[in-house]
């Protein structure tokens, strides 16, 4: 039974501020262990490349470094599952925890240099000699469609994956509207950037045949399971801890290559071992976002209603399709006419490798582009038809009468999906006769 | 190396490499871990710390250059477990989501009252500016930093 709801409508005092305001909270980076061992990542350098030595003699001569630990220690070296859209093909792409015999982005982790201290270890990585043999990189999505250099040779393609929005008849709608506008627009890469870069703490109980990793972020049960299976332990002999995190923003938290490598590397030498991800090894390290180009066109009757929406989309991913890569291309190919009502669509969104940092998830992944693309076109067609552009919007707003709207249909999976029909009223308790300024939420 | 100077009002000698920085000492070697390292070269103000009155980036200050010096972490802010009227201010006011750069906001401010206790707005945000958030937006600190101006003009006065 619910009572009297105390906490709409009024200031909740926090817990956890006491102690963020005393200095004592307690972030991944906070935390220790006795004997506790510091990781630094030596990652690739190049952006494609194979991988032809890597001597860790100089490494492990330095006074302080405790072990190297490269592909040939993990031995069958684990692949990174998709956490959402696992769709059949994508198990061509996936990234492996540690490169073995070739770097495909510059990030990618090659060795693990355990220290007594980041400083030791970070010296012990700076005198590994590694040797790649440069391959020509993909820079971009229009080399990736050319398909004249492959990032998986056994592919065949560089398209991770191309996903359709249908819904009416778009080429129809087009051959019967009074105005057409067809637009090229892009977003740049950018991504997510926590104040608290990445960390984890690892510790590993032989007797107990239990790991713990401190300084999980996000998902920890899927991650949980995720790591025990590439150890080779039961879920229930692995425990992920949330502790304090300092900002995720849908990038941080994911399943990446060192939730594997550093409770892997504390179970092989037996001792507790911490990563703390330096700023500089975030940018190249941690899921970018967002980019992504396209053309697209919209049909119009000549007093503003929105018959049609068709085009192609062009997803810049990254070296490989990482836990929720997919999303944001999905999105665009199934979302892009975002809170408009459009019978007739033809999307087309194409999620092309390159040789840069993996892409995923970060603040309405995929909703930010399509809303550029989507809203600038409305724009531009207003433009056109001489009309008022919020005007135009308010007449193809999905209304009430709308609901149950249908967005496109999607392929793959081949999924169909409804909007739901948003009922809401309004709080009994607030005057209707104050105004308040109204606006168009699309969620 | 061995350098002794004063944290949060104690004397302490410490034994470190000529590299290491004054984040990482206060941190690793002196167990405090409220001065929090987000970038490490001077662009995000969390671990900003005062030394001697003024506040500095612990990030970019070698331990060797706090010889003799008065180094007050956020750790130091607190008087007997009970929150200052600035920390009370962030709490009421909302200005802090997930903490981490909470110590070096507390103490750029607390740097900024000592010496201004009148600054008005425009004075707090230019003091503010070298540090980042990426929750809650700077308008509850700045607020809360506003309401935390009285304590410090009583403080002041002789």
């Amino acid at each position: 039974m619910i009572g009297t709801n105390r906490y709409i409508g009024s200031p909740v005092e926090r817990i956890e501020d006491l102690r963020f305001l005393r200095g004592r909270g307690q972030f991944v980076g906070d935390l220790k262990r006795e004997t506790m061992l510091h990781a630094a990542i030596l990652r690739s350098p190049v952006a494609h490349g194979l991988v032809a030595t890597i001597d860790s003699t100089a490494a492990l001569a330095k006074t302080g470094v405790r072990a190297v630990i490269t592909a040939k220690d993990i031995g069958a070296v684990p692949r990174i599952p998709l956490r959402l859209l696992p769709l059949p093909g994508t198990e061509r792409f996936l990234q492996p925890v540690i490169a073995a015999d070739r770097v495909r982005y510059v990030g990618e982790p090659v060795a693990i240099v355990l220290a007594d201290s980041p400083a030791l270890a970070e010296d012990g990585a700076g005198v590994i000699a590694l040797d790649i043999e440069q391959l020509p990189p993909v820079p971009d999505r229009h080399a990736s469609g050319r398909r004249e250099i492959l990032l998986f040779e056994e592919a065949g393609t560089n398209a991770a994956m191309i996903f359709t929005g249908v819904k009416g008849d778009a080429n129809a709608a087009f051959r019967e509207a009074d105005c057409v506008r067809r637009e090229r627009f892009a977003v740049q890469r950018y991504t997510a950037l926590p104040m608290e870069p990445r960390g984890l703490l690892a510790d590993w109980d032989a007797a107990q045949g239990r790991m713990t990793v401190l300084g999980a972020a996000k998902v920890p049960f899927f991650n949980r399971d995720t790591l025990a299976a590439m150890l080779g332990l039961s879920p229930a002999q692995v425990d992920l801890i949330e502790n304090d995190v300092g900002g995720g923003f849908g990038a941080r938290g994911e399943f990446y290559p060192e939730d594997f490598l550093i409770p892997f590397a504390a179970r092989h030498v037996g001792r507790p071992v911490r990563w703390l991800e330096d700023r500089r090894e975030h940018l190249t390290a941690m899921n970018h976002a967002r980019e992504a180009d396209c053309e697209v066109e919209i049909a119009c009757r000549s007093d503003g209603t929105i018959l049609g929406l068709r085009g192609e989309v062009f997803v810049d991913l990254g070296a490989y399709v990482r836990t929720n890569g997919l999303i944001a291309p999905r999105t665009l190919a199934q979302c892009l006419t975002g809170p408009y009502r459009v019978q007739n669509v033809q999307m087309t969104s194409t999620a092309l490798l390159t040789n840069k940092t993996p892409s995923g998830t970060y603040r309405a992944p995929g909703r930010y582009e399509g809303s550029f693309f989507c809203e600038r076109l409305i724009e531009l067609a207003a433009l056109d038809l001489g009309i008022d552009s919020a005007e135009m919007r308010r007449k193809n707003l999905i209304g009430a009468a709308d609901m149950p709207y249908r967005l496109p249909r999607l392929e793959p999976p081949g999924a169909s999906m409804k909007c739901c029909t948003g009922s809401w009223r309004r709080p009994s308790n607030r005057s209707a006769s104050v105004r308040r300024p109204t606006g168009v939420s699309n969620v | 190396m061995r350098v002794s100077f004063r944290i949060n009002g104690d004397l302490v000698a410490v034994d470190v490499e000529p590299r290491l920085h004054l984040g990482d000492c206060l941190r690793d070697v002196l167990s405090l871990t409220g001065t929090h390292l987000g970038c490490e070269h001077g662009a995000c103000g969390a671990c900003t710390v005062i030394v001697d009155g003024a506040a500095v980036r612990a990030c970019l200050m070698l331990t060797v250059q706090v010889e003799g010096a008065s180094v007050i972490t956020v750790e130091g802010l607190l008087s007997d477990e009970a929150l200052s009227p600035l920390q009370t201010a962030f709490r009421k006011h909302h200005a802090l989501q997930c903490g981490f750069c909470t110590p070096g906001m507390l103490t750029t401010a607390h740097a900024l009252l000592t010496e201004e206790p009148d600054a008005d707005v425009d004075r707090i945000r230019s003091a503010l500016s070298g540090n980042l958030c990426r929750c809650t937006g700077y308008i509850p600190i700045v607020e809360a930093v506003l309401e935390a101006r009285a304590a410090y003009r009583k403080a002041n006065k002789p």
